[in-house]
This record gives C-alpha cells, sequence and structure tokens, in this order.
C-alpha cells in the first residue's frame, strides 16, 4: 500500500492528521483554500515564526484571515423557509469559519474542555427525542483519552486539576496534570464567579492551549485581551499551526498548497476508490492530483459540500451518499449570553479571554420543571464566564441598538461594553436533526463558477426548552454576581429561528455502525468509499455542548493513526 | 489609568502608503518616529465638494466639539479615512489591511501597523470588486451584479448634498440630522449605511487607517487600545484599577439599551455582521430583532425571567439563613 495521502483542509483537523501521518512515515499534500499568514512556515521552528496578525480590529471586520463572502457565500434559510420553497433568505458570510493556512485555530480562543463519557452515549442513556436523530457515537471517552493527552502535551495546555469539579473529572478522567498552571483570573470572571457560587456552582480554570509560561519556544500570554477573532501577536497560543503543521512541514514529508480550492474527488469506475482530487487555482486553472489515500478536513460545511459536488455515475446523490445523510445533521452551537452591568470599570478585557468556566450547566436535566417545558430532558454545556468585546465591536452593537450620533457617543464614552460589562456565554447542546442540512445552492456560485453550499437551519424544539431552563439559571449567576447594577439574558435560541454565528460547526457525514444511517464507519473512513477518510468534526453524531477543538484534533489524530496503521480490518 | 497607553504627540497621522511617506521623528522624548504620508499625497479618491459633504456626514455620525465636551469623527479625521479606503488601489500596497504584529503604542520600537500588507490574488480580487464595483464583468457577476463603495458614496453623497436647498453641508448640526433622518432617497441611505459603520470603525480602530487621530477614540473612551508586546501584568489583570463608577449606567437599567449589555459577545458580532454585511440599516434591523422578539419567543422569554426570579429569591433566601 502506498504510504502517501491528500489531505483537504489545514485546519485542526488537518494539521493534526498530517503531522501523525507523517510521524508514521507518510507523505501528505494539504490542499488549503486559504493564505498563508505566518511567514517562515515551515522554514523556522514554531517559536520563531512571524505573523501578518495584529492586535487590529479593522482587519477582523475586513475578513482578514476568512473567506471574502463576495467570492465564497454561503446562502441560508430556515427548515420553515424551505418548506415554503423560499431558495435562500440570506447570502454572504453568515456559517463561515476562518481559510487560511492552520485554519479557524489561527484565532480561536484556545479554548480547550474535554467532552465527557456521557456524551458518547445519549441515546442509549437518554433515549430518543421527536425529530432529532439523536445517536451514540461507534467509539467511546476511552478512545479518545490517549489522544487527549497527546493533544494538551503539544498543544501546551494550561489549567488546575486539583480546581476541577468531581463530576467534571469523573466524566472526563485525566490520567496528567496540565502541562502549566493557568495564567491570572480576570477580575470581571471572578464577579461573575461569585454569583455563580451563591448558586452552588462552581467556577474553575478554563483548560485552554494558551502559554502561561513559556512553551515550545514561545512566550507566556500577557492577558492583553484581544484573543478570539485575533491572531496572537506574541505567539503565546497553541493552534494547528504552530503545534502541528509547521512540525509536520519540518519533516520534510508535509507540503501544503494554499489559495488551492479543492471541488471535485474523482473515483474508480465502480466508485470504491477515491484516485484523484480535482483543485483550482485562484487564477482559475484546473489541477489534477492523484490520490491513494484522501482525508477530507475541510470543516463541516465544506466537507459536505465537497462529496456532494463529486457525485458521478457510480455516486448519483454525491460522494458517499447512498444512505442521504452526507450533509444532514448540520449542528451549530447556539450561545445563551449573558452580562451583569457595573457602575465601575471592571476592565473585562484585561484577561487572556475567558479565564473561567462553569460546567454545573452541562446536565442532562430531567424531573417537572423540564417536562413541563415539553421536552423529555434538557442537555446543556459549559459557561464561558466573564468576558467583554473589544472597541468598535461594542460601537458596532451600539449602534445597532441607538443608532449613531449623540447617544451612541455617550454610550462609548460610558464605556458600557468594553469597562462595565461582565458577559457570560453558555454553549448550547445542538440535537441533530435530519432537516438541517447543507446541500448546493441552485443558483448561487462562487469566484470559480462552483455552487454555493446552501445552509437548511432551525433550532429544536429542546434548544429553546434549553434555552428556557439554562437561561433562567444564566440570568440567575448574573443578578447574584457582587455589585452588578442589573442583569440581562440573550437566549439566542429563542431569538433566532434561523443560525447564529457560531465558530463551533458538526455533523454532515456523521459516523456510525450502520452504512444505511450514517456517512462514515468509526474509523472516519466512507462507508462507500474504500481509500477516502473524513477527519474533521463533520463525523460527530452529536454536538455535547463544550468548545470542539480539542476533540477534533483528538479525533483526527486517533482517524490518522488508523489509515497509517491499515484500519480497514477495524472498521 | 490612561497612563497605560503611552499617548505619543505626533503630527496628524493619515495613513501609511508607501507612497510619499516622509520620517517625522515625535514631539517629546520616547515618542517614536512616525511615518505620515504627506498632504496630498495620501491616497484619496472623492472631490473637494463631495468631501465636504462626507465631513458633515460624519460629524452627524459622532459629533465633537461644542455640542460635546470632546472631539468626535470629524476631529478624528474619519472623513479622510473613508476616503483614503475608497482609493486604497492608488496606492502600494493598497491600504487594506495594516501589517503586524506590533504598533509603537504597546512597547515596540517599530510600528509594524504602518506597513500595509501586499495583498495576493484573492483579495485584490475581493477588494477591488468591493471599491469598485463588478463593473459589468461577467466573471465577477455570477451572483448579479456588485455597486462598488466608490459609486455608493458618490451618488449618495450627491444627492444628500442636493436635497437640501443651499446645500446640506451649509446646514447645522441639528438640522443635518433631520435632514438624514427624513432622506428617503434610496442613494442616500444606502451611502449611509456604508458611512455609520465606516465611520465608527475609523474612530475607534487603529490610527494607521487614517481615523483616531491623536487616538481620540481610544482616549475619550478610556479604552487601552493595542497593548501589545506589553500587555498586562498579573497584578494589573488580577486588581484593575479603573476610571471609577459612572452614574450614567444606571440609566440604562430598565431601557430597551440596557438589552445591548449583553451583546458583548465575539460570536453574536460576528453573527450581526456577517447577517448584515457590515451595513448600517440591515444591523439596525437585526439588534432590533433581537431586542423585541416575537410573541412566542417573549412568552418564553418571560417565563425564563421569573424562573430566574426564584432562583434569586431562594440563593438570597438561603444566604440569610446561613448567617
Amino acid at each position: 500500500m502506498s504510504r502517501e495521502a491528500v489531505v483537504v483542509g489545514s485546519g485542526a483537523a488537518g494539521s493534526a492528521a498530517a503531522w501523525e501521518l507523517a510521524r508514521q512515515g507518510w507523505d501528505v499534500t494539504i490542499l488549503e483554500r486559504g493564505r498563508n499568514l505566518r511567514p517562515g512556515l515551515g522554514e523556522v521552528p514554531s517559536g520563531e515564526l512571524d505573523t501578518r496578525y495584529g492586535s487590529d480590529e479593522i482587519k477582523g471586520t475586513r475578513q482578514f484571515g476568512f473567506p471574502d463572502p463576495l467570492l465564497e457565500p454561503y446562502t441560508t434559510r430556515t427548515q420553515a423557509e424551505a418548506g415554503q420553497g423560499i431558495a435562500r433568505s440570506a447570502q454572504g458570510a453568515l456559517g463561515q469559519l476562518g481559510a487560511a493556512v492552520g485554519g479557524t485555530s489561527l484565532h480561536y480562543n484556545a479554548k480547550t474542555p474535554r467532552f465527557w463519557k456521557q456524551d458518547f452515549t445519549q441515546l442509549s442513556d437518554l433515549g430518543p427525542v421527536e425529530g432529532a436523530q439523536v445517536a451514540d457515537w461507534p467509539i467511546d471517552y476511552h478512545d479518545l483519552a490517549p489522544y487527549y493527552d497527546l493533544v494538551e502535551y503539544r498543544l501546551g495546555v494550561q489549567g488546575d486539576r486539583s480546581r476541577i469539579p468531581a463530576r467534571t473529572l469523573e466524566q472526563s478522567p485525566r490520567r496528567r496534570e496540565f502541562v502549566m498552571p493557568p495564567n491570572p483570573t480576570g477580575h470581571a470572571a471572578s464577579l461573575v464567579a461569585e454569583g455563580a457560587s451563591r448558586l452552588g456552582y462552581e467556577a474553575y480554570p478554563y483548560p485552554a492551549a494558551v502559554n502561561s509560561r513559556p512553551f515550545d519556544g514561545r512566550p507566556a500570554c500577557n492577558s492583553c485581551g484581544l484573543c478570539s477573532g485575533f491572531g496572537c501577536t506574541i505567539n503565546a497560543r497553541g493552534d494547528a499551526l504552530v503545534s502541528w503543521l509547521n512540525p509536520a512541514l519540518r519533516t520534510g514529508r508535509v507540503r501544503v498548497i494554499d489559495r488551492a480550492y479543492a471541488h471535485r474527488i474523482e473515483t474508480t469506475r465502480n466508485g470504491r476508490r477515491a484516485r484523484a482530487v480535482h483543485w483550482t487555482d485562484v487564477r482559475g486553472r484546473r489541477h489534477r492530483l492523484p490520490a491513494t489515500t484522501v482525508v477530507l478536513a475541510g470543516s463541516p460545511i465544506n466537507t459536505a459540500r465537497l462529496l456532494l459536488l463529486s457525485a458521478s455515475s457510480a455516486h448519483p446523490r454525491g460522494l458517499g451518499n447512498r444512505s442521504d445523510q452526507v450533509g444532514r445533521n448540520m449542528m451549530f452551537h447556539n450561545f445563551t449570553l449573558a452580562a451583569a452591568l457595573y457602575s465601575d470599570d471592571i476592565k473585562p478585557l484585561r484577561a487572556q479571554s475567558t479565564t473561567l468556566q462553569i460546567d454545573d450547566l452541562v446536565g442532562p436535566f430531567t424531573g417537572p420543571e423540564v417536562s413541563a417545558l415539553g421536552v423529555p430532558y434538557v442537555a446543556g454545556g459549559i459557561v464561558q464566564v466573564g468576558s467583554a468585546i473589544p472597541i468598535v465591536g461594542a460601537a458596532t452593537m451600539l449602534s445597532g441598538m441607538v443608532g449613531y450620533g449623540h447617544r451612541l457617543k455617550q454610550l462609548m464614552k460610558a464605556g458600557v461594553l468594553t469597562a462595565r460589562t461582565a458577559g457570560s456565554q453558555l454553549i448550547h447542546q445542538d440535537l441533530p436533526q435530519a432537516e438541517n442540512r447543507v446541500d448546493l445552492d441552485p443558483s448561487v456560485r462562487d469566484f470559480l463558477g462552483l455552487p454555493a453550499a446552501r445552509i437548511t437551519y432551525s433550532p429544536h424544539q429542546h434548544e429553546k426548552a434549553a434555552a428556557v431552563y439554562l437561561g433562567a439559571r444564566m440570568q440567575a449567576i448574573h443578578e447574584l454576581a457582587p455589585g452588578a447594577v442589573s442583569a440581562v439574558t440573550l437566549p439566542m435560541p429563542l431569538l433566532n429561528e434561523g443560525i447564529t454565528y457560531t465558530a463551533h460547526l458538526a455533523g454532515t457525514a456523521r459516523m456510525g455502525t450502520d452504512p444505511r444511517t450514517s456517512v462514515c464507519d468509526r474509523s472516519g473512513r466512507l462507508h462507500d468509499v474504500d481509500n477516502l477518510y473524513v477527519a474533521d468534526a463533520s463525523t460527530f453524531p452529536t454536538f455535547p455542548g463544550f468548545n470542539p477543538t480539542l476533540t477534533i484534533m483528538a479525533n483526527a489524530l486517533r482517524i490518522a493513526r488508523g489509515i497509517a496503521g491499515g484500519s480497514r480490518k477495524e472498521g | 489609568m490612561t497612563d497605560d497607553i503611552q499617548i505619543t504627540r505626533r503630527a496628524a497621522i493619515q495613513g501609511a502608503c508607501v507612497a510619499g511617506v516622509a520620517l517625522f521623528s515625535g514631539a517629546g522624548p520616547g515618542a517614536a518616529a512616525v511615518a505620515v504620508p504627506v498632504g496630498d499625497e495620501r491616497a484619496r479618491f472623492l472631490r473637494p465638494e463631495e468631501m465636504r459633504t462626507l465631513e458633515a456626514v460624519v460629524d452627524r455620525v459622532v459629533p465633537g466639539v461644542p455640542e460635546d465636551t470632546v472631539p468626535g469623527a470629524l476631529a478624528a479625521g474619519c472623513h479622510e479615512a473613508i476616503d483614503a479606503l475608497l482609493g486604497a488601489f492608488t496606492v502600494s500596497p493598497p491600504r487594506i489591511y495594516a501589517g503586524g504584529p506590533f504598533s509603537d503604542r504597546g512597547g515596540s520600537p517599530t510600528n509594524h501597523f504602518e506597513h500595509f500588507l501586499e495583498l495576493d490574488v484573492y483579495e485584490t480580487t475581493a477588494w477591488r470588486l468591493r471599491i469598485e464595483g463588478s463593473g459589468g464583468r461577467r466573471a465577477l457577476e455570477r451572483n448579479g451584479p456588485v455597486k462598488g463603495y466608490q459609486t455608493v458614496y458618490r451618488e449618495g453623497l450627491s444627492a444628500l448634498e442636493a436635497s437640501v436647498p443651499g446645500g446640506f453641508s451649509n446646514l447645522p448640526g441639528p438640522a443635518r440630522d433631520v435632514a438624514l433622518e427624513q432622506s428617503e432617497d434610496p442613494r442616500v441611505r444606502e451611502m449611509l449605511d456604508l458611512a455609520v459603520p465606516h465611520t465608527l470603525e475609523f474612530l475607534y480602530g487603529a490610527p494607521e487607517y487614517g481615523g483616531n487621530r491623536d487616538l481620540v477614540g481610544w482616549r475619550t473612551t478610556d479604552y487601552e487600545g493595542d497593548t501589545q508586546p506589553r500587555g498586562f501584568t498579573h497584578e494589573e489583570v488580577l486588581h484593575p484599577e479603573g476610571s471609577g463608577p459612572l452614574d450614567l449606567v444606571t440609566d440604562l437599567i430598565g431601557t430597551e439599551e440596557g438589552v445591548a449589555v449583553a451583546m458583548g459577545s465575539t460570536e453574536l458580532l460576528h453573527g450581526v455582521l456577517a447577517r448584515s454585511g457590515g451595513r448600517f440599516t440591515a444591523s439596525r434591523a437585526e439588534v432590533g430583532r433581537l431586542s423585541s422578539p416575537a410573541p412566542d419567543a417573549a412568552e418564553q422569554l418571560a417565563q425564563m425571567r421569573s424562573l430566574a426570579e426564584e432562583l434569586v429569591r431562594a440563593a438570597r433566601d438561603g444566604q440569610g439563613e446561613s448567617r
């Protein structure tokens, strides 16, 4: 068997997979639609890489490191709109992840909680939910645990095992202490944590791939607060590029082609084997890259789109889509946002993004209060405690509320959002639904002339019930924060029938044991194509309420190790 | 607390294109040398009369002295920054993305922001399309024609100026507010959809883009700005000394604006930007929708709040008992 692979996507999944394959002596070519923003890539150790990023909000506003919505739009609609035959109700950047060498991890928040044991057996434990396709995973926590250890070790994850609540440790047991201790807790986060403790909730340092001491030749974080949406200017964050891709490139066995738009996977006539990946460069020239193993890691929307674009006579509904499940079960993390308002300047931006986490709202919750909401259970998620947004973002949100002029200026001078707010986010579990899906837009095209991905999405009744039940707790936490003059909660599943923005995506090519109801087997291999694997969050059968990057990397390593070890037999 | 920001008195920063850069040394000891594009050589697009109208617009987006005690968008140079964006491709590299990683405001001896990044083919295509429009080129009109910023501003400013006898820019401030508010001309509305977010972006963004002159956007808001590579010490994180309490904040309670407080989330911000394409009317509609929910959602929200009240009451009672 030839030991070479083509990987589509250089983000969290693609880079981790390429690293593992290279470690096992494979040759890997990665196709990446974005540009390289880290000069020195592949030439110098990760600690010496330069960066094109800055603590510059305008770059963020201008989609730096993202796909451009004019050139590569997605289209979206709700389930109700789809039912009325509306082709799309929005077109642009909604749902887009980053597009750069290293993927969205270049500007992620670097929060790295583990999924819990119970997340892998949700259907068995809790039973079905009407209108949702809840499923068990074909793997369990212990299959991922060694990879969690490895990812945390390579990224350099900070945390404090002694402060992790007992239930969290029981649900996500860990062999090792964290690589390094936590950075100092933000003042705003401490205030909210005190409110939470009055409800009996326990806040603890958020595991994060952020240096609190020099590590891997990179310096300690200095709490500048400009994390999510910003590339770390001092290189203090562990990510797909510094922790996996750059070391992989430096083995000499891996190459990455940037601005390469993969648009079709060619198979043998009978459709059983992939034999080439077709891609287009930014000038529209077409290329054919022969392949003996193909690994898809372009994130859920793009992976589904590529499989659908690769329809052929052997795979008329899209590659690997005999089950009609490709593109379905698209899941987004909805958020419930809460904030405490202070008359004091509490400096919420002075901290390494979010420093504390609360697990008391993970659930699942049952009982009369839940039944009264019309659902069998409420599955929640973790709370990111106490943060704020920087100033251009604050001006954008406030002008959305009050318009422009004198009133806006007074609110900006008061620093309402930048100085006097402690905000938190609950990450909601999103149940998989057949009708939440990615397909090809019938008329909107990207700049290369290829059909755009179209996302049909509405939150399930479960998400709305969870928002009521858990939103109440979020509101109480913030009302009880010492010194808060008021608190507000915005439960997005109640306020929005379509997708809200989130960088947390999963589903569209779920793993499972039954080829009739899933796209991939437990090894990530397509049921219908022998040498084609999916390594990204597309494979997740459910989407528990935790920041997903750690699990994406761990699962990609597991899948890559299976490929290198000849996992066909396990399949 | 604003000592945290090293405010260097400097000649007005109008941007940092390679063409026409001259070096000035800063005014005081320790002030860094700043590259300032000279006078006529900054990137520009609008005609002088259009600039006058634009000045009169940005002055209403964030008014300055004497209506308020501190300067606003006009003094910050937001009109020139907008003009420089419209003319971004008249200089090389185009003024789209400032360089990195550091400005000279957080302890770096060199200001990397001043040297704008070279764009690749993809970025050039996207930003020329956005600024100049599709101009009938079929390859760029797969999803319909794109009207460029240049046309939007040019048509909107001229329509606005002509909408008032004697000219919009000659009106006093409050009368300009009314004229802007009442204009139903789609060209004016489309221009304002860009001018409002652009003004805010340039007032509160990095000064290298041409606005936020003398850091007025940050000084007047006590915003700490870009602090890298210095960042904050553990002590500054754990025990911050803020600028003190402000009564205005309590004015917000119970008002619809109070809801905005919970909107300080990166995810929500990106959602609003993505849905609205960053345009003012659309982002107002989006934020408005979140703050005044549909009737069935309002019922569920009320249910959520009453559950919260019970929890808060129980927690407070519980604490009373344990004392």
